[in-house]
């Protein structure tokens, strides 16, 4: 049974292993990054790509990871540090270092339509592809890299689900921060959701699933006294 | 409220828990009637309950006609995806739609387990357990003075039959009553199409009194069987108040009976190397250690610790096999007092299918007969004995559809998931 446990030290990611935000264009992964950030980890960034009404907290995007296939020196200064990177550039992180990636995910639906909003702000085109041609391209996509990260022995995942963060922001940053060794600030991530939240024009669209806080205790004794739990 | 003008419509009466055998015994007896009655002239089938056998998922299933992996109910409580935290699934999390959601006309809901908190629909709902707060469980909002002035309770208290069985069976009984005069107010008031009552009472029973139900001798036994006689009464009732071309559907979630030993598997995956919790951690989800490799949800779901699935998930994809061997092999060989523990074994993949087949439970067990299989994690061994008597069974559910006419209608092996199916047939023979 040990032999197929992998290494588990849980180091502290403060020092060592490079942090990857990763996903699909429009799937919440500002949204995440600015919650490391205000986890307190470092994170990389250039600010080129300047904050818009799409991301009005900023892209957190850094230049150079796009030319990652011609340049990865750029790495060696980003142990212990987070930057954001499309799901499509995973195949291209050297095997010669560790990583941990939070690959974000979010409703097909959403992300096309949060795509389709962006170009039509800056004025593009959208692309000559079908919303049905573009789902299932980046269904096949997903599948690839999941199953393609599913045998990096270097690469340590976590997936989640932006329509999950935004419903518990809280019980996401306990498990955000778990993944990467338990010293962020929790409230700190959870507050950032909370706030992108109710920014002028976005009130939440979705409620939350649970009982009230309050209500889950009672819950719980109802339960407890048919002999679950 | 309008009047009542509808003449060809259908009735759905849920008896939660109750087994097949229990309904063969209770007709037979005379105990039940009017429920003897309409098998005699009708269908009446063994029906195989959901996978695990637990009331959320099986009447997800009945209201849906889907499986866990599409209507995404997989028991009373889970784990938010990506972490270790606990929440209590409701009908806010179910994914798929209640038939009354798609049905053209109105529909009366009362008491189906999982409903709460109540939604918008055409008719009236009275959210089912687990529900706390009447105003959350009724729609529309306007009915819960109504109910509060007949002193509607949505579910007994199973907390007093820890203090006093007595005390137990007089709440069930007022909780019977009030439910039984909300039905003939709805009945009477409202112009409906689809009228689904469900009585939850008798599992309540059964989990306590099991024993008394068997025993004739035992000193709640006559208890029991007046419980099942107020609840024919109603039948009969309904029957007697239906329209020649009303159909009638009964049937149970799933069965029940008898409860030797509690079974800790948490406690089992803990002696076996697979759960670990975080050293000087109070044993809890939320504390699972770093080298776990499988860990299991009530009452018998197990999960791999998976890589990416979940925070320090210590499996990767590619060992997922091996670990699920190792524990079905663990499974397997599983004893209890010199008995074998586990029936049958199935895997997630399997059994389920859907779009939310990644939140599935990578196996779930079935227990031996008497075994009841808990995921309590903070058992401190493996076997318990606790105040229960009864124990959920999966493959005796019951169902009787009302006249012979329509025994093409009902499978010959009908599960919980076939129910909307049927209901779906009979409203096509009406018109």
């Amino acid at each position: 049974m040990r032999a197929i446990i992998k290494d588990m030290a849980k180091t502290k990611d403060k020092d060592g292993t490079i942090i990857i935000v990763s996903g699909l264009p429009r799937s919440g992964t500002s949204l995440m990054m600015q919650m490391l950030e205000a986890g307190g980890l470092p994170v990389v960034t250039d600010n080129i790509r300047k904050a818009d009404d799409d991301n009005p907290r900023g892209y957190y995007e850094f230049e150079k990871v796009k030319k990652i296939q011609k340049d990865s020196s750029w790495l060696k200064d980003c142990h212990g540090k987070a930057f954001k990177m499309v799901s499509e550039l995973l195949y291209h992180l050297p095997d010669n270092d560790t990583y941990k990636v939070i690959f974000m995910k979010r409703e097909m639906k959403e992300i096309l339509a949060s795509q389709g909003v962006m170009l039509q702000r800056l004025g593009r085109e959208g692309s000559k592809v079908g919303d049905q041609k573009m789902a299932g391209k980046f269904a096949k996509h997903l599948q690839h890299i999941e199953s393609w990260l599913a045998t990096q022995s270097n690469i340590t995942v976590l997936y989640l689900t932006y329509n999950d963060i935004i419903q518990e922001p809280l019980i996401y940053a306990q498990s955000v921060n778990r993944f990467l060794g338990g010293w962020l600030h929790e409230d700190g991530m959870a507050q950032v959701v909370e706030s992108s939240l109710y920014r002028k024009g976005r009130e939440p669209t979705i409620q939350r699933k649970d009982y009230a806080d309050d209500d889950e205790e009672e819950v719980k004794k109802q339960l407890e006294d048919l002999g679950y739990l | 409220m309008p009047a009542k003008k509808n003449t060809s419509r259908t009735i759905l009466i849920g008896l939660d828990g109750v087994p097949y055998g229990a309904i063969k015994n209770l007709t037979e007896t005379g105990i039940m009637k009017n429920l003897g009655q309409i098998i005699e002239e009708g269908v009446f089938r063994q029906m195989a309950s959901s996978i695990p056998e637990i009331s959320s998922i099986a009447w997800s299933s009945i209201i849906t006609g889907k499986n866990p992996g599409e209507h995404g109910i997989y028991g009373f409580i889970d784990l938010h995806p990506g972490t270790y935290r606990m929440f209590f699934p409701n009908f806010s999390t179910l994914k798929a739609s209640p038939f009354w959601a798609t049905d053209n006309g109105t529909s009366v809901i009362i008491n189906v387990p999982s409903t709460y908190p109540a939604r918008e629909l055409n008719g009236v709902l009275i959210a089912g357990f687990v529900a706390l707060n009447l105003h959350k469980a009724v729609y529309p909002a306007e009915l819960v003075p109504k109910l509060m002035d007949m002193g509607y309770q949505v579910d007994v208290d199973s907390g007093k039959a820890h203090q006093s069985m007595d005390l137990f069976l007089k709440d069930l009984d007022r909780t019977l009553k009030s439910r039984i005069k909300a039905y003939r107010y709805l009945w009477d008031t409202q112009d409906w199409h689809t009228f689904m009552l469900v009585f939850t009472g008798t599992d309540r029973l059964f989990h306590f009194l099991w024993n008394a139900y068997e025993d004739p001798s035992h000193k709640y036994h006559e208890a029991v069987l007046n419980h099942f006689r107020q609840i024919d009464e109603v039948i009969g009732e309904i029957h007697s108040k239906m329209n020649d071309d009303d159909h009638l559907l009964l049937l149970s979630d799933h069965g029940f009976e008898a409860l030797n030993l509690e079974i800790n598997l948490n406690y089992c995956l803990k002696e076996n190397g697979f759960l670990t919790i975080q050293e000087g951690k109070e044993d809890n989800f939320t504390h699972i250690g770093p080298t776990t490799t499988a860990f299991a949800l009530d009452p018998s779901r197990i999960y791999v610790n998976l890589e990416g699935k979940y925070p320090e998930g210590s499996v990767k994809p590619q060992d997922k096999g091996r670990v699920i061997d190792d524990l079905i092999s663990l499974f397997q060989s599983l004893e209890a007092d010199g008995q074998k523990v586990v029936k049958a074994i199935h895997r997630g993949q399997e059994i389920y299918h859907g779009p939310y087949i990644d939140q599935a439970p990578d196996l779930v067990l079935l227990a031996n007969k008497g075994l009841n299989l808990r995921a309590n994690i903070k058992a401190k061994q493996l076997i318990d004995k606790g105040i229960f008597t009864g124990k959920h069974s999966q493959e005796d559910a019951f169902l009787v559809v009302k006249g012979r006419e329509n025994s093409d209608i009902a499978p010959e092996a009908p599960t919980v998931s076939d129910i909307v199916d049927i209901k779906d047939k009979l409203d096509l023979r009406r018109r």
